[in-house]
């Protein structure tokens, strides 16, 4: 039994690549996740919301909200125009824009509705409770109190007409008492409620539907196919690999080859789970199929190109399973596949641009959830292309510089 | 045919060719002899442009291998030492798979697997899964894929390894054949017996050097004496033996004392002295021809399983 032991313990203590690997991984993941959700728990202060405004009003008291708002730790506010706004919730790059209709300022003198709005995406319902969380208190302090404090002494003035002047005062005073920001009361805060539409309709797709399935189904594409790169060891193993190099053909078409049996896996894999996910779902396939086509391709080219990537760059099975695992969960991670990216840190969101998950999630988010046209999600497409050939360019570098060492 | 000039190769520090040179005629079965890691596989690989020489050159029936290595592969069939096949697939599945890699396609790779299936005698089990292939039959798939596209020049790099004495036989059979259809083979092999079986010339090679080239028979008679006279002992006596050093030209086998000199009496009287000195009990002696052991054991001071 010892025996035993020690020599499995001798065999992974000699690839000391995958045991580095191995050792790395789970330390990462633990930062990573203490990160995440240690920042969720952390003051908004540190992780302030973006938030949009578009001041169509433009009035002092316009000039006095904004400077107001932006003057809060836990929001970023950006100043935009309307309709730009607006493209940006929809594409998901902000969670809300907050909209100061114009005839603001009379409305609040003519004790109206303030004309207040926030458009927002309900895809990013966490985000939007923080916002609203962050922005309902300076809001009534600025509109809300000076509407009702006016409101109260116009009833009383009306029923009242010979009132000493004294006792006004006093109802002033005390409405000011009554009426502190820290001591209202939600009835009153709604008074003067902002008026929330989304920009994108409630009745479509669910967003955690979106969020499972795309989620989901790249992250074990990409599991998928780092058996591409335990495909390649395993030829190099057998010798079918030396075979394949005295045969007429170039070894790059070998690496090609490779590469088109993935891609084709890829894509029956990602038709597979959107089938099931119509099926049992509901999820519908039929809301723009051409779009959902190109990025479906796209996502597999870019999940080949990383199969690829991990043949050509390790030298033992153990490194591809270690080496797999690492990155695959890092981008999974990062990227959106195993925690939604509204309630990442910001910084971690930034980081997710350099995951294959951050791009393809988003692409099918496009199609699903913020139904935009083709020419929207082009970009995104662009990119995941644009991924997989600088991943195969890498894999081409390592396996013609690994090719004396493959016989 | 093959022409091998100053072929030197080393990885790192190890030296595994060192300037080479060889000629192969046309239809000849050549042997490449020598212990593992003598460089037999190093220079199989060169020669199947796996590998890229430091210096040298090889020309295939009169083309440079290094400036038209794709040219030269079209010449070439290789048997590697690994059963390089996809077990998962049948053996025609295999041949179909690694017929087309050569450019074969439709009826006439059709008729080229039903061909090589029948000269290799599994006919009958073409359409199995190799994971259901004896090891004998697998080594005969492994053949078989080497002479899809019908190459004029073979290379065998130990094409018997791990198989029972019947199946290599059977290989040794079409290897007759394949000979006898005037194709070039170059046979690599420590196995002895195969190369005085097959080979009709021979090159020893230890520690990346050539160390004598040419027929059996020449080979024969490059090692001092013509005779070698084998003293059988007990097996007592050959339990002990291993503990005692043995003066030069006398070695220790499994059956008792060989020694090799010009006078047979004298070399019978050397060996029966060394016995009785150290009390070994004689069981037989046997008077014998110099075999190409020896001559291995004489030109590289040790022995081919070493």
């Amino acid at each position: 039994m010892l025996a035993i032991a020690l020599k499995d313990l001798k065999i992974i203590l000699g690839d000391r690549k995958a045991l580095v690997l191995s050792f790395l991984l789970p330390i990462f993941l633990v930062g990573l996740f203490a990160f995440v959700y240690g920042s969720m728990g952390a003051p908004r202060e540190e992780h302030p919301v973006n938030l949009l405004i578009a001041d169509q009003d433009q009035t002092d008291l316009s000039a006095v909200i904004v400077t107001r708002l932006d003057s809060l730790k836990s929001i970023r506010l950006t100043s935009i125009c309307l309709e730009e706004a607006r493209q940006k919730v929809t594409r998901g790059d902000y969670p809300a824009v907050l909209v100061l209709h114009k005839g603001l300022a009379d409305s609040i003198s003519a004790n109206r509705p303030a004309g207040l709005e926030m458009q927002y995406d309900p895809a990013q319902e966490l985000e939007m409770g923080l916002l609203q969380q962050a922005i309902m208190l300076p809001l009534f302090e600025i509109i809300g109190r000076p509407a009702l404090r006016e409101m109260v002494l116009e009833e009383v003035r009306g029923d009242y007409p010979r009132l000493d002047p004294k006792l006004i005062k006093q109802i002033e005073n005390n409405i000011d008492k009554s009426f502190r920001s820290d001591n209202i009361s939600p009835r009153l805060q709604n008074r003067n409620a902002i008026i929330m539409t989304p920009l994108i309709p409630v009745e479509r797709t669910s967003w955690a539907l979106v969020q499972a399935v795309a989620g989901t189904a790249v992250m074990m594409l990409l599991f998928s196919v780092a058996g591409l790169g335990a495909g390649l060891l395993v030829e190099r193993e057998s010798g079918t690999l030396k075979r394949l190099l005295i045969t007429p053909l170039h070894p790059m078409q070998i690496l090609y080859g490779k590469l088109l049996s993935t891609l084709v896996i890829s894509v029956l894999q990602l038709a597979v789970v959107f089938i099931f996910a119509w099926l049992v779902f509901g999820l519908d396939l039929t809301l723009n199929p051409s779009a959902l086509m190109l990025v479906a391709l796209a996502t597999a080219f870019a999940c080949a190109g990383f199969g690829l990537f991990l043949a050509a760059v390790s030298t033992s099975r153990k490194q591809v399973e270690m080496l797999s695992t690492l990155i695959i969960l890092i981008m999974s991670a990062i990227g959106g596949s195993m925690i939604p990216l509204p309630i990442m840190p910001v910084i971690m969101q930034k980081l997710a641009a350099i995951s294959v998950n951050y791009w393809s999630i988003q692409g099918f988010f496009d199609i699903f959830w913020r139904e935009l046209p083709l020419w929207d999600i082009l970009p995104r497409i662009f990119i995941l292309f644009g991924m997989g050939f600088l991943l195969i360019a890498v894999a081409r570098l390592f396996f013609k510089r690994n090719l004396a060492g493959l016989v | 045919m093959i022409e091998i000039r100053n072929l030197s190769k080393h990885f790192g520090d190890v030296k595994a060719l060192k300037n080479i040179n060889l000629s192969v005629q046309q239809g000849e079965f050549f042997g490449l002899l020598g212990p593992n890691g003598a460089g037999k596989t190093t220079t199989v690989n060169i020669l199947s442009t796996l590998l890229k020489p430091d210096d040298g050159s090889v020309t295939l029936n009169g083309l440079d291998l290094l400036s038209d290595p794709r040219g030269a592969k079209r010449l070439l069939g290789v048997v590697p030492q690994e059963l390089a096949l996809y077990e998962e697939l049948s053996a025609a599945d295999n041949l179909h798979f690694w017929g087309k890699l050569y450019g074969m396609q439709g009826n006439s790779l059709k008729a080229r697997i039903r061909h090589l299936l029948e000269f290799m005698g599994l006919n009958d089990r073409g359409n199995d899964r190799l994971t259901t292939f004896s090891g004998g039959m697998k080594r005969r798939v492994n053949l078989a894929v080497a002479l899809l596209h019908d190459p004029v020049i073979l290379f065998l790099d130990e094409p018997t390894v791990g198989i029972d004495v019947q199946s290599r036989h059977r290989i040794y059979e079409i290897l007759g054949k394949l000979h006898q259809q005037d194709k070039t083979i170059v046979y690599t092999t420590h196995y002895l017996e195969e190369i005085e079986r097959l080979c009709e010339r021979v090159a020893i090679i230890d520690q990346g050097e050539i160390k004598a080239e040419g027929t059996l028979d020449s080979l024969r008679q490059l090692i001092q004496g013509d005779s070698e006279v084998l003293v059988m002992l007990d097996d007592i006596s050959l339990k002990t033996a291993p503990a005692d050093p043995l003066p030069a030209g006398v070695r220790l086998t499994d059956e008792g004392l060989l020694g090799s000199g010009d006078d047979v009496n004298d070399l019978v009287q050397k060996l029966v002295t060394i016995c009785s000195a150290r009390g070994w009990n004689i069981r037989d002696i046997e008077l014998k021809s110099a075999s190409l052991e020896t001559v291995f054991l004489q030109l590289t001071g040790k022995e081919l399983r070493d």
